[in-house]
């Protein structure tokens, strides 16, 4: 299994690299923002990306469409600390399969992924 | 109108370490930054806001408070590159959490983070800056709000 | 809602403007289509004309070669082939030209030749019938009998001598057709260029009426329609040499509105363009478009999808929504426009070094609409931040004007000297406040709500302080501010629990005063000019001079005082002040004279003098007396003013009920009158049944004690017979001599 994170905090991606568990995944690659993300995503083929929203260069919710045409079946996981309705709901709409909001904790984080991998 | 988002910032910040660090933050008296004093700990961010309203939110906070803070969330080794990070990684959030309350129109950009040095808030003539000590396990920390609301479309 | 300048623009001026341009587009646009068609078959028929004397020609040789063959004894297989085909052709386009019929033009296209119905050319017509007769009959014996010999064939074989009579006659005859030809032609010719003239003048009107339009209301639609008209008036000219030089000066017209619309669309401040019913954009859009949107590569791309990135989720639901509206053509184009959201809507470009650029964009639509369907959009957009901005701050102007006019109202009439320490009281109060907020460091834990509760009292001592010296000079605004901020403190002081979070609206009511008092500073900028003259021509030197000294000003603010507080309070009153003995006292501290002066005199006319129908009752003069005279000095040195009013004075059952309430005094404690009276030094204690801008709060007396005695160094004692009067003696240290 290959996860991909993105966000453009380190101290994100070290706690979601953390929290998601070494022995799930074998390989982890990260992202600091949208643009890369895709190219991540294109050299990679991860089966889950943790994606946050407000980042440089590129958004998250850019992101998702880009892969999503790539892979329409990516589970895409966002990690954001927008908490409006509308932020959430418009990443679901585009085929986000999940949204966590921050401030997480190592057990939410692993939780939302398993989540995720169980559907 | 202006003490609902200084509402809204104190509840960002103390959900924040109430969620991450499992611990009461205490809101002190808040107060007006005068213009020619630095309020800035070791570490500062600051995040840009426009759409429904405009400004800046800071951040900032101790060394020792960061140092402390970071192995909370796994950080075995702090270090200044991690404390930089993780003020911006507050100010991110609770910049972004605060939309629960002010919708998607509240913009927020990404953090910039400033490391030392003195941070002299910077508002708009007609912006008041407020700041917010928060203490967090005798530790001092500030989260300064500098908004005003742009005028609704008609 | 206010109609705002660029929407009446819009509605009176552009909107007009762009229809009646759209309507002469359509208008140029039909009769170009016209006039193509017009030319197109003008053309043909005169070919087709002009090909009746070549196969006439063709016949007269093609005959002659025959015979040459004749005589010559050899085949004429070929030329009595082609003389048979230009005979067969020559008959169909006269028979054309007879009846009407489908004909095939030189170059080879099929079309529809009219009947020639016009009597000059019905006359050429009719002589080329009569000499085509003639030609036809010996064209068709000579194919029949030089032709291939057909078995059964009755035909005579021509002799070589009939040959030459067939050679000479269609020679002459072909001469004559050919000059009937000419005739015809030229007539043909001239009927079509009258046709095109019905044509071209309308055309050239609204030609000019778009160019016209088009200088004040650029289109970029206009662009393909007015290309494409330029390029049927190229070929237009080119081909019909007879009204070439119209066509020229229309052409030239047609280029000098292109080079115009083309100018217009490099240089003009809106972004115009084309969308279709799935917000893709046209080929063509003014250069201004991708500045106001800042992307590149603009045409083609999909509208929505721009927008989508630079406006708030809300606004680009409502714009998905409204596009729709745009396109649905069984919505009236009035009841859509009237709704448009992107008006002047606030877009959020990402900004390459971080965070966002922020402007303001006006978007307007036009339907253009064919065939009863809404084909495409015209868009115009413009970057309107500047008028938005400037709106706003109109707005937020206007909403400061009241408070700003009240501020400069209660200003004007206060003495420069006394703004200036009024400006200098309430920056240090404001300052006291900030300084009082900002100490973050809490002892203990366990002992914050207490300290949470010193500051506020602190605080509440700061603006009773700050509303009374409004009070003073009648700045109204900051009374009011001051009783609000007041009321809040009260409220908060009363809560069982203080945490932090109770403050914010401290903060923020600390925020509105400070607001106020740069206003105040403005406005007194404003006024250093404006006063100077009338106090030159209105005051006395030695007036002037007796304002000027801190006694005086103590003075005059306290009659103020106490002559708004009393006519409030629907109370009478008089007002004698030992001048000299203020001045003895006041002349070290002026401020601490002052405020204590000012809570006095509050507390006095809210709750010491009686109304005076009350007054009258008791046997005492109606008009009530409020007095400051000078003590003597004191053994320690101390040197004393008394402030006495001839009022009911303390009321120490109420106070006595009062202290007891608050926990001050034991119910079951027997204190003496000086033990009660001296409660009314206590912070937060109040007797006043209804707080008000003129009543104190209780603090008053703790301000007193505190600067008095705590800050100054000095001494209160209270003398009272109740019902009768009450005075307050103050003593302060005497200036180091």
């Amino acid at each position: 299994m290959k996860l991909l994170i993105v966000d453009d905090s380190l101290i994100m991606r070290r706690a979601i690299e953390r929290s998601a568990g070494r022995s799930r995944f074998s390989e982890i690659h990260t992202a600091t923002n949208g643009l890369l993300a895709v190219e991540m995503f294109a050299r990679h083929r991860p089966d889950v990306v943790t994606m946050d929203i407000t980042m440089p260069d590129m958004d998250g919710l850019s992101a998702i469409d880009l892969i999503l045409k790539q892979n329409p079946a990516a589970n895409i996981l966002v990690v954001s600390a927008l908490a409006d309705k509308g932020t959430a709901i418009e990443a679901v709409k585009r085929g986000a399969l999940g949204f966590l909001l921050k401030p997480v904790t190592a057990e939410s984080v692993h939780n939302a992924i398993e989540n995720i991998l169980s559907d | 109108m202006e003490e609902t988002i200084l509402k809204i910032f104190a509840q960002s910040v103390t959900r924040y370490f109430a969620t991450v660090a499992n611990g009461e933050a205490v809101l002190g008296t808040p107060y007006l930054a005068g213009s020619d004093e630095s309020v800035a700990f070791d570490f500062s961010a600051v995040i840009g806001i426009t759409g429904s309203h405009r400004g800046n939110i800071y951040y900032t906070a101790p060394r020792e408070k960061l140092r402390s803070l970071l192995p909370l969330i796994g950080e075995t080794e702090p270090d200044d590159r991690l404390c930089a990070e993780l003020v911006g990684e507050i100010t991110n959030t609770i910049s972004g959490n605060a939309r629960e309350q002010l919708g998607g129109a509240f913009m927020i950009s990404t953090p910039f983070i400033i490391e030392g040095g003195p941070l002299h808030v910077r508002a708009a003539r007609d912006t008041t800056c407020y700041i917010l000590p928060v203490t967090w396990n005798q530790h001092r920390s500030r989260v300064l709000v500098s908004l005003h609301q742009t005028p609704v479309n008609s | 809602m206010r109609q705002r300048p660029q929407l009446a623009w819009t509605v009176l001026f552009y909107v007009p403007v762009a229809i009646l341009a759209a309507a002469s587009i359509f208008g140029v646009r039909h009769y170009t289509r016209l006039l193509d068609a017009e030319i197109a078959t003008g053309q043909r028929t005169l070919g087709v004309a002009g090909r009746i004397s070549a196969y006439g020609e063709q016949i007269g040789k093609s005959i002659l070669l025959i015979e040459k063959s004749v005589r010559l004894k050899r085949p004429a297989t070929t030329a009595v082939y082609e003389l048979q085909v230009a005979a067969d052709r020559l008959d169909q386009i006269i028979n054309a030209f007879n009846e009407g019929s489908e004909t095939v033009s030189p170059d080879g296209v099929r079309f529809m030749l009219e009947a020639v119905t016009d009597e000059k050319a019905l006359a050429s017509l009719t002589q080329m019938n009569v000499i085509w007769v003639g030609m036809k009959t010996r064209a068709d014996a000579v194919v029949l009998t030089a032709g291939p010999k057909k078995q059964n064939s009755e035909a005579i074989p021509f002799t070589e001598a009939s040959l030459s009579e067939a050679s000479d006659f269609v020679t002459a005859q072909q001469v004559f057709l050919a000059e009937q030809t000419l005739a015809f032609g030229r007539r043909l010719e001239e009927l079509a260029k009258h046709r095109v003239i019905a044509l071209e003048g309308p055309r050239g009107i609204l030609i000019g009426v778009a160019a016209v339009l088009l200088l004040a209301l650029p289109g970029a639609y206009v662009f393909n329609r007015v290309l494409r008209a330029r390029n049927a008036s190229a070929r237009l000219a080119a081909e019909l040499g007879a009204s070439q030089a119209k066509l020229e000066s229309q052409s030239l017209a047609l280029s000098t509105a292109k080079a115009e619309t083309d100018h217009i669309m490099e240089t003009v401040q809106e972004g115009l363009f084309l969308i279709d019913a799935n917000g893709i954009i046209g080929d063509y859009h003014s250069r201004e478009l991708t500045a106001i949107l800042r992307q590149d590569k603009i045409a083609g791309r999909n509208l929505l999808q721009i927008l989508e990135r630079l406006l708030s989720e809300k606004m680009f639901t409502f714009t998905k929504e409204y596009f729709a509206l745009l396109f649905d053509s069984r919505r009236r184009e009035k009841s859509v426009l009237q709704v448009n959201p992107l008006t002047d809507i606030e877009v959020n470009f990402p900004n390459p070094s971080g965070g966002f650029i922020n402007r303001y964009l006006g978007f307007s639509f036009r339907r253009i609409v064919e065939n009863g369907a809404v084909a495409r959009v015209f868009v115009a957009v413009r970057d309107v931040t500047t008028q938005v901005e400037l709106e706003k701050k109109l707005r937020d102007s206007e909403r400061h004007k009241d408070r700003q006019l009240d501020i400069l109202l209660g200003i004007v009439h206060v003495a420069p000297e006394e703004l200036e320490s009024f400006v200098k009281l309430v920056e240090g109060e404001l300052d006291t406040i900030n300084e009082t907020l900002r100490a973050e460091h809490f002892a203990a834990t366990g002992g914050q709500g207490d300290a949470l509760r010193q500051r506020l009292q602190t605080v509440f001592r700061s603006v009773h302080n700050l509303k009374g010296n409004a009070a003073a000079l009648q700045l109204t605004t900051f009374q009011k501010a001051a009783d609000a901020f007041e009321s809040k403190l009260n409220e908060l002081l009363n809560r069982p629990q203080l945490t932090g979070d109770d403050f914010l609206s401290v903060v923020v009511a600390q925020a509105g005063l400070r607001a106020d008092l740069g206003d105040l500073m403005e406005l007194r900028g404003k006024l250093v000019g404006l006063r100077q003259p009338v106090a030159a021509a209105g005051v006395a030197p030695d007036q002037g001079a007796a304002l000027a000294s801190p006694a005086a000003q103590i003075g005059a603010g306290l009659r103020q005082l106490v002559a708004d507080a009393a006519r409030d309070l629907d109370k009478v009153t008089t007002v004698n002040i030992d001048d000299y003995a203020l001045h003895t006292v006041a002349a070290d501290r002026p401020a601490l004279v002052r405020d204590v002066l000012i809570q006095l005199a509050r507390n006095s006319v809210s709750h010491s003098i009686e109304p005076a129908p009350v007054r009258l009752a008791g046997g005492k003069p109606g008009v009530a007396t409020l007095s400051v005279r000078g003590l003597p000095r004191t053994e320690d040195g101390l040197v004393g003013l008394a402030f006495r009013d001839d009022g009911a004075g303390l009321d120490l059952a109420a106070i006595r009920a009062r202290a007891e309430s608050a926990g001050l005094i034991s119910p079951n404690a027997n204190p003496s009158p000086a033990d009660i009276a001296r409660c009314i030094f206590a912070p937060g204690f109040s007797t006043a049944a209804q707080p008000g801008a003129h009543a104190g709060r209780g603090m008053g007396m703790d301000i007193i004690k505190t600067k008095v005695v705590d800050e100054a160094g000095g001494a209160i004692e209270i003398h009272c017979t109740p019902g009768e009067f009450c005075e307050f003696h103050l003593y302060f240290p005497a200036a180091t001599a």
